[in-house]
């Protein structure tokens, strides 16, 4: 069972019920969004380049040089998939953070408006995602 | 025959296959400048209001992301110029052979 101790964050650090309200994590899933597309474009023009290159204009080049040049653009484009797979990765964790942030924002509004039924004027402490604070 | 096996088998590892269509290599020289000025002109998206460290963290992230697309563009650049040489060399090279063959004269005509 997890505890949540309110003591380890000062209350003057948590945001306002307005703050709370106006909360917006439309921008995490845009820019996770538009990772996931950067790294895409970039596997594919890498991927595109290196598969070109053996037949550059749909004739086969063939020779030292041919060889070379494959080599190279191969190695970018293995290079270029590993840094995409990181942005991928990245992108997993900032949708991830913006689903965790939403669900928390709901059930911090929702015990706010519990308690404004009860009449209860105790501070509301709610968890937070630990890589957003 | 003996004479020509012998020349072959000297000369085998010397002797490489060289296959060049240089419109090809103008061509792929051409799109390889296309891709990287599609890669520099992915925008970021604009960053909200939020002010929370997470607004903090995408951007710390989104500026690596645009040095990374800026030398991969750049690369391509690179490969582009790469093709252009290549081409413009082996053309040079096509030329100087043609003209040292034409300046040949056959022994037995002379």
């Amino acid at each position: 069972m997890v505890h949540t101790s309110p003591v380890t964050v000062p209350i003057a650090m948590l945001p306002t019920i307005t703050a709370i309200e106006n909360w917006d994590t439309a921008n995490l899933t845009t820019t996770a969004n538009h990772w996931i597309l950067t790294a895409i474009t970039w596997e594919r023009a890498f991927t595109e380049i290196s598969e070109r290159m053996p037949n550059p204009g749909g004739a086969p080049w063939e020779g030292i040089a041919a060889s070379a040049a494959e080599r190279r653009t191969y190695a970018d484009r293995l290079k270029v998939i590993g840094v995409a797979d990181e942005l991928h990765s990245a992108a997993a964790v900032a949708r991830k953070g913006a689903n965790e942030l939403a669900s928390a924002r709901q059930r911090a509004l929702s015990a706010v408006a519990d308690a404004g039924q009860r009449g209860s004027q105790s501070p509301m402490i709610f968890p937070c995602p630990a890589v957003f604070l | 025959m003996l004479h020509t096996a012998n020349w072959k088998a000297r000369h085998s590892q010397r002797v490489h296959v060289l296959n060049v269509d240089l419109e090809g290599l103008a061509v792929l020289a051409d799109r390889c400048s296309a891709v990287a000025g599609e890669l520099e002109a992915t925008a970021a998206p604009a960053c909200g209001p939020s002010s929370h460290a997470a607004a903090t963290a995408i951007q710390a992230l989104q500026n690596a992301v645009d040095i990374a697309g800026c030398a991969m563009a750049a690369r391509l650049r690179g490969t582009s110029d790469m093709l252009f040489e290549a081409g413009a060399a082996f053309a040079g090279n096509e030329a100087e052979s043609a003209r040292r063959v034409n300046a040949l004269t056959p022994a037995h005509c002379a």
